[in-house]
């Protein structure tokens, strides 16, 4: 039955050029409702690019891309859950952990409730903290908690922002492997508990294939997709990830070859 | 003191641009917003040279150049190579030095000029008060109603504009807003000493308070009082009434700094 729900995500021929330079050419897939894709690729490879994409931050040159059915930025209730690169946390910054997080309901509130929480939203907000495992720090000044609390908090407030399509980009920088490994097994459930769509963006393959149902590896171009079994022997993911200094090599030829061509 | 009709029309003024200042300066320190406040104080000088010469309202004509340079500042940040601080710079210096320029022609000019830098409280007429009022109320409005979204920015920008929220607007919003308190300040403390109330009464509140609604109520608070008590002593001892309540803003700092620190 899963099969026959139309997709989360769709992106069909998609290419994307930032200052003139293509960052992305001719990307096409699928995420289906429940999934969990992991997007790999080499330093400099598109990945952010795509996602700022789907966020609807950044338009597309050619190609189509239907997130929830809608245009990207179009959502109208709920949208993407969003947590991206480690951001630093002043360590004085003045609201508590429980603040933060009701910040991804923001949107969705009506102009009545911009002045106060409603019990009904404060509720909501207690139940994504818990899912994460941190309901008991939702009192404490956000710049206490340690680098692993804050990711969970953020990606708690993702889930007040959306309970169907959450997006990753590099969330465990900075973290050390027990943390990073604690933070994808917990997406991992939400994802089962929920039944909502994860797309993660890592540089780190071995994180990503662990927990993914389908990687997507990128280098620009789409250079394969599949189960991360299938893709972590694959020649094109070598390819791929080659393919930055076969780049740069190709550089440094064209300046004595000359020609536009490859 | 108090049954003087200047001076009832004065605390008003005070306590009214401290809460307003105190409240908005909850922003500029958690932004970092210090020096658009002193850019946008600055270049309102050369608005009101411009005022002073052409026999029109100084206070609007000073507007102008507030919320003008307040709207450059918002733009640069987003689209020019320039640098904020660089931007900030170049408009400053630029409309003070237009200020200083134009009010040298006219010597009258420069007598009326000194009240709108150290600021003239005692002479504030009722209407400049009703008008000092409602704006104070609107500005203080648009805070609330916007403040989550801006302390959302403050928190983290990209999830912010990813979550469908008008960062740039709401950044230009927050600057328009601390022109306009700018202007609220000219007649109390003066377009020079305005940053006093912007500035000390939040940082001294985050001293105290953990979290933004400590933060803000304190602010407000201390804003309001420095007004009151500033006027009270200027009365008291015949000083500068500007001056004083922006020395208490700084004396309420510097006592609060050893207090935390140790405790």
């Amino acid at each position: 039955m899963k099969e026959q729900r139309p997709p989360v995500v769709r992106v069909e021929g998609l290419s994307v050029s930032r200052d003139g330079h293509s960052v992305l050419d001719d990307i096409s897939f699928e995420v289906a409702p429940g999934e969990f894709a992991g997007i790999c690729g080499p330093n400099g490879a598109g990945k952010t690019t795509l996602l700022k994409t789907l966020l609807g931050s950044l338009k597309p040159d050619t190609g189509e891309v239907v997130v929830l059915g809608v245009a990207p930025g179009h959502q109208l209730d709920e949208g993407i859950g969003y947590v991206p690169q480690r951001n630093s946390v002043p360590a004085n910054f003045p609201a508590l952990v429980r603040d933060i997080v009701a910040m991804g309901r923001l949107r969705r509130r009506g102009w009545r409730h911009r002045l106060r929480t409603s019990p009904a939203d404060r509720e909501a907000d207690r139940e994504n903290l818990a899912r994460v495992g941190i309901d008991s720090l939702a009192d404490r000044p956000i710049g206490q908690l340690s680098g692993g609390e804050q990711r969970r908090v953020v990606l708690a407030q993702a889930l007040c922002a959306s309970t169907r399509l959450l997006i990753l980009d590099e969330p465990t920088v900075g973290l050390d492997l027990p943390a990073e490994q604690a933070f994808y097994r917990l997406c991992r459930k939400l994802q089962a508990e929920l039944g909502l769509s994860v797309i993660a963006v890592s540089h780190d393959l071995v994180a990503l294939a662990g927990e993914a149902d389908r990687l997507l590896c990128i280098n620009r171009r789409m250079h394969v997709h599949g189960h991360p079994d299938e893709v972590v022997h694959s020649h094109a993911l070598k390819e791929a990830y080659a393919c930055e200094f076969d780049f740069l090599r190709g550089e440094i030829d064209h300046h004595g070859r000359h020609g536009p061509g490859h | 003191m108090l049954e003087l009709a200047f001076m009832q029309r004065a605390l008003i003024a005070a306590i009214g641009v401290g809460l307003v200042c105190g409240g908005l300066g909850f922003f500029v320190v958690l932004r970092g917003l210090a020096f658009a406040g002193v850019g946008i104080s600055h270049a309102a000088i050369g608005g009101i040279a411009i005022g002073l010469l052409l026999g029109i309202s100084p206070t609007w004509s000073g507007a102008v150049f507030a919320v003008g340079t307040a709207v450059a500042i918002a733009w640069s940040r987003r689209r020019s190579a320039l640098s904020q601080d660089t931007v900030i710079g170049v408009f400053f210096t630029g409309a003070m030095a237009l200020g200083l320029v134009l009010v040298s022609l006219r010597r009258s000019a420069q007598q009326d000029l000194f009240g709108y830098l150290f600021g003239n409280v005692l002479a504030i007429s009722s209407f400049e008060l009703t008008a000092l009022l409602a704006l104070g109320a609107c500005v203080l409005f648009l805070l609330a109603i916007t403040f989550r979204e801006h302390l959302f920015i403050a928190f983290d920008e990209e999830i912010a504009g990813a979550y469908g929220h008008p960062v740039a607007k709401l950044e230009m919003l927050l600057l328009v807003l601390l022109a306009i308190t700018v202007v609220l300040g000219v007649r109390l403390v003066g377009v020079l000493l305005i940053e006093a109330l912007l500035v000390v009464p939040a940082a001294t509140a985050a001293l105290w308070a953990r979290d933004f609604r400590g933060q803000v109520a304190l602010a407000m608070m201390l804003g309001a009082v420095s007004g009151a008590a500033g006027l009270f002593v200027a009365y008291q001892l015949d000083l500068a009434a500007g001056a004083s309540i922006a020395m208490a803003t700084v004396l309420l700092f510097l006592v609060s700094l050893p207090l935390r620190r140790s405790g």
